[in-house]
């Protein structure tokens, strides 16, 4: 029976993950086909789900809304999609306006904004609508202006939450303004309500271009009609590969008013739809989506198709079912270890992890296809690259050394750098556009990747040492064989390690020669990954000359950890320097927390023998840990 | 003295080097927060010992090896090492010259056709490696010869390059900038650290003869004598960064700076010299123009300031206190300058500027485009698209380089990339092949 778990753990798990693959249907209201229109923004087409979705996460952290926190999972909160609640903000705003999606969790923001601390009725004090905030927001403009003043490094930290509820609120704002006078579904009306707008806002702006007096907030609503995401696709003269010819809805309006002419097929397309939307038309708003969508498919073809390709990336979720695949892998090979003669359980793990390997590789690479770019092009997808390589180097040390570790470390890895991911998702959209400098995939495809796997590797070899630390310790796990085997695979990896964080240096070093002339600059970023370099130089050749045993490898090799830590994410934290391109005060303190947590396992790894349930025993005879691994029997060919 | 040999030529020297190493990039990244990118380079890297470091706020009584200390240090002992453990039997000699050298050759001219092509230059290194290890691990030479050592020696080699290069670049590298407009023609760029005073004159219609003064002379306050100028120059006020600004008629009343030029309406305040890569320090002189005894009056030069002119004689000479220039024999033109954005952000999605080379010597006349990621290279330097102006979007800047070893670090990287990825690929194929029959 026994033998069959790990076909049945494949089975049921890899069912699950392509279940939700398939194209997901609507009942009632055609929520999935609106969320496939393509829209323009952040200089790139995506659909009004990815829009939608990347909205929620910065405003609330969730990709869906819930329009009830205060009620518990088991009592069914209100869930709804990121969807449908863009719908409900482009289309029904009044409506929206109620609902309590803003999440503040500083209390003196929420003094600032009058708004209720605790959970009482309700609220449950963290979650907030606009309704709520609307009243106080002439003075959340004035701190969030005199917050952005400072340096990103001297904030405090209510004012970096302010500047977030500050960046929250554009976020909605641009989303509401999105249809621009289409959002009534009455074109005629909207326009009359919003001709007299535009011209106070065209005064105020010869006003303050003259230095007179001038309305501020006319103006402040006209610049806020032209900050939105771009909805009108238009055919231009010629068809390339820029996609400059898109305009906003209020752009589109107010020339078709000056310059006469009919409006374009997508503002009429986007008013048939908020008005049958607003009036409550199921069937109405159905067909008025997919005759939009008719006609996109007709010019727009590779737009539509990209959009939709990218909704069902969204609607699969592949690192987040990867993450979940990982913890139980992570969880069934933790328990091969504390039952070592159950073969079945690692087999278990072991399936686990490579349907969950699998997931993570269809989610990366289907994240290149929709981004024709290499897998790591941005802070997280080096994220979700770092973990997909040290799952696959912890699969391979599975394959030679059956013994669970090469799992432990790449389930650990693999759910740890998903989490990391999802953090650093909720500062905006992940497939940015590069910068003109960034913009060349064929140094992105081979320095960026090679890299990463040197950040990869040096993760694992200081992981496989916390298992050793952690197991020495705590457990009689450790025999002489494991001891060997395990200080085998740290060098082996510290090798290949030295090996990938070298070249990809190097590599680093010529594109900056290719494109600004120096070949080293100094700039923080390199600096970090020679650090990397120089530091697994530093174990080799300690290991070499016998400085260090077998102990002081595996404690070395946490250093590493740290080491790889700053190097990724702590020097963007300085904020100088061509790579820096994502400052996050948030994780300092993470890094920190980690940065100590591994200085505390070095001064465990540091104990006395006699203090480690492993080698209490062992200790007269204490060879294995005593000698000096010079030139290593086992490495010497054959 | 052996013991002085054996210290240096150690592991565990290297160890402590590589520690040592460590450390000053890490402390030279942090400072970079304070003192600028530049300087903290100068300050922690291009120097021999660092003294009292400035780290977290304040300066710390200690003594730190700079980065050429450390680097030459490990130079010696990589040498050291080698020399001590070279084997050198005439077997082993036949062996280095029958086989290493002939790879490190192949090595080499695979890194040259990388420069050029990367895609051709990589697949030769796979190929070469595959030979390498098919010839040392199954092929004739299993039982004779296995070469354990080479990947390890192309490897320090590599290192020792690559020590060496970056110190040759630090004295050699020379990097300028170049703003121009659309339409404008320049056969000099600008070094923008370094400034000088400029006296000029026309010699004929479309040549002028320029005498130039470096900015460190001017900050040693003392008279200046040249026999092409008809007059001593003697440097009375000197700053390195000051803000000039137009005199105040009611506030300033203090008097005038200068007697003649531009100095009659300008005041001067010194600020302290500042160090980030952001801004650039503003350095001001007054100088006074002498012919024998008599004075001819007091100048105001400053950067900010524009040409000034006196009479002396029949010449006009121009006074002008700017970067520095460095002048060569072709010119560049710059024709168009585009400035993309992706649509809806401020995000840049491409620079290009289209310049016409005229290079009169070897007649060359031809249009080029220069963009992000493709420079042009042309009479041993390279010109990159590096930076535009905000206000005006038809003014670009290139970035100038010239750097006759910019060739060093790819040879050695080839070296050591080779030697790392052979000396691990022998123990992983030892390693399987050990399991697989175990």
């Amino acid at each position: 029976m026994k033998k069959w778990f790990p076909w049945i753990v494949a089975i049921v798990f890899a069912s699950c993950a392509l279940s939700s693959l398939g194209a997901p249907r609507d009942k009632e209201w055609a929520v999935n086909e609106f969320g496939q229109l393509p829209v323009m923004f952040g200089g790139r087409v995506q659909p009004i789900d990815s829009l939608a979705r990347n909205s929620l996460l910065q405003i609330r952290e969730k990709a869906r809304a819930n329009f009830e926190p205060w009620k518990n999972w088991w009592e069914k909160p209100k869930l709804i999609s990121a969807t449908e609640w863009a719908m409900l903000v482009m289309m029904k705003p009044e409506e929206a306006d109620t609902w309590p999606v803003f999440r503040i969790d500083n209390p003196d923001v929420k003094s600032l904004l009058g708004l209720p601390r605790e959970a009482e009725g309700k609220s449950d004090g963290k979650h907030y609508s606009w309704q709520q905030i609307e009243p106080k927001v002439a003075d959340l403009r004035r701190e969030a202006a005199r917050a952005s003043e400072k340096e990103a490094s001297l904030q405090s930290h209510y004012e970096r939450a302010l500047l977030h509820v500050w960046n929250s609120r554009g976020v909605y704002v641009r989303l509401k303004n999105a249809l621009g006078p289409a959002r009534s579904g009455n074109l005629d009306a909207g326009l009359a309500e919003y001709n007299p707008k535009i011209e106070a806002g065209r005064v105020a702006w010869t006003g303050q271009m003259r230095g007179e007096q001038f309305d501020e907030s006319a103006l402040q609503w006209l610049s806020e009609q032209l900050d939105t995401p771009i909805m009108v696709p238009i055919l231009a003269p010629v068809r390339d590969k820029r996609t400059d010819h898109w305009k906003r809805i209020s752009e589109v309006v107010l020339r078709s008013q000056s310059e006469g002419g009919q409006l374009p097929k997508p503002v009429e397309a986007y008013a048939q739809i908020a008005k049958a939307y607003r009036s409550g038309d199921a069937a109405a708003f159905n067909a008025a989506v997919r005759e939009y969508k008719t006609w996109l498919a007709s010019g727009f073809g590779a737009e539509l198709r990209k959009a939709t390709n990218e909704r069902r990336f969204n609607v699969a979720e592949p690192f987040y079912k990867a993450l979940l695949l990982y913890v139980l892998a992570f969880l069934m090979a933790l328990a091969y270890w504390a039952a070592p003669g159950s073969e079945w359980l690692r087999r278990c793990a072991i399936v686990c992890t490579l349907v969950a390997l699998l997931v993570h590789t269809g989610g990366l690479v289907a994240r290149m296809v929709l981004e024709g770019r290499p897998p790591v092009t941005n802070l997280y997808s080096s994220a979700v690259f770092i973990g997909w390589g040290a799952c696959v180097l912890g699969l391979l040390l599975e394959k030679f050394w059956r013994n669970s570790i090469g799992l432990v470390v790449s389930a650990s890895a693999g759910f740890i750098t998903l989490i990391i991911a999802h953090h650093l998702s909720l500062s905006g959209d992940t497939m940015e556009m590069m910068q003109a400098v960034l913009d060349t995939n064929f140094w992105l495809a081979t320095h960026v990747v090679v890299v990463t796997l040197g950040y990869a590797s040096t993760f694992v070899a200081g992981f496989l040492a916390i298992t050793y630390v952690v197991r020495g310790l705590f457990s009689k796990a450790i025999t002489p064989e494991l001891n060997r085997g395990l200080s085998k695979m740290v060098f082996g990896i510290l090798c290949f390690a030295t090996l990938f964080s070298f070249v990809g240096t190097v590599l680093g070093g010529i594109w900056a020669d290719q494109s600004w002339g120096r070949f080293w600059g100094w700039d923080p970023k390199e600096n970090g990954a020679l650090i990397i370099v120089l530091w697994n130089a530093l174990i080799l050749h300690a290991r070499m000359g016998g400085l260090v045993r077998e102990r002081g490898i595996m404690n070395l090799a946490i250093v590493g950890n740290i080491v790889t830590a700053w190097s990724w994410f702590g020097v963007n934290m300085l904020g100088i320097g061509l790579h820096s391109y994502g400052f996050m005060s948030k994780a300092f303190w993470w890094l920190l927390a980690f940065a100590i947590s591994q200085v505390l396992l070095i001064a465990l790894g540091s104990l006395p023998l006699r203090y480690w349930k492993s080698f209490r025993n062992r200790l007269p005879s204490s060879d294995d840990s005593g000698k000096a691994p010079k030139g290593d029997p086992e490495l010497k060919p054959a | 003295m052996s013991r002085v040999l054996k210290f240096l030529s150690s592991l565990r020297l290297t160890v402590a080097l590589l520690g040592l190493g460590i450390l000053l990039i890490f402390l030279g990244t942090l400072a970079q927060v304070h003192e600028g990118t530049w300087n903290a380079q100068k300050i922690y890297f291009q120097s021999w010992l660092i003294v009292k470091p400035f780290i977290y706020h304040r300066y710390w009584p200690v003594l730190l090896p700079g980065g050429y200390l450390i680097g030459t240090v490990l130079v010696v002992n990589l040498m050291l090492a080698h020399f001590k453990g070279a084997n050198w039997g005439q077997r082993n000699i036949a062996q280095v010259l029958a086989h290493h050298v002939p790879l490190l050759a192949l090595v080499f001219a695979a890194t040259w056709i990388a420069v050029r092509s990367p895609f051709v230059g990589m697949g030769l290194f796979i190929a070469l490696l595959a030979a390498d290890m098919w010839i040392s691990r199954a092929g004739p030479l299993k039982e004779t010869y296995t070469g354990r050592k080479l990947g390890i020696n192309f490897t320090h080699l590599g290192v020792v390059m690559l020590l060496i290069g970056q110190l040759a670049t630090d004295q050699l590298a020379l990097e300028t900038h170049l703003t121009f407009r659309e339409g404008e023609t320049r056969s000099w760029s600008e070094a923008h650290r370094d400034n000088e005073l400029v006296f000029a004159k026309d010699v004929s219609a479309d040549r002028e003869q320029v005498v130039a003064v470096p900015e460190s002379l001017l900050a040693r306050k003392r008279e200046l004598r040249d026999e092409r100028l008809p007059f001593v120059v003697r440097v009375r006020e000197y700053a390195p960064n000051s803000r000039v600004r137009e005199r105040a008629p009611m506030m300033d009343t203090n008097p005038p700076l200068a007697t003649r030029g531009s100095g009659l309406k300008a005041t001067v305040e010194t600020v302290p010299q500042v160090n980030d890569d952001k801004t650039r320090n503003l350095p001001y002189a007054v100088i006074e123009l002498l012919q024998g005894n008599t004075s001819l009056g007091t100048w105001l030069v400053a950067l900010v300031l524009n040409v000034q002119e006196v009479k002396i004689g029949p010449d006009t000479w121009r006074i002008t206190f700017r970067s520095r220039r460095e002048y060569r024999r072709f010119s560049l033109t710059l024709l168009d300058f585009t400035h993309d954005v992706y649509p809806g952000t401020t995000k840049p999605r491409d620079f290009r500027a289209r310049v016409r080379l005229e290079d009169p010597k070897s007649r060359e006349n031809r249009e080029v485009d220069i963009y992000m990621n493709n420079p042009l290279r042309y009479g041993g330097e390279t010109f990159y698209q590096s930076s535009f102006d905000r206000d005006d979007p038809r003014v670009t800047t290139l970035q100038v380089v010239r750097n006759p070893s910019w060739l060093t670090p790819y040879f050695a990287c080839g070296a050591v990339g080779y030697g790392l990825a052979r000396h691990f690929l022998f123990y992983l194929i030892g390693f399987i092949f050990k399991r697989r029959s175990a």
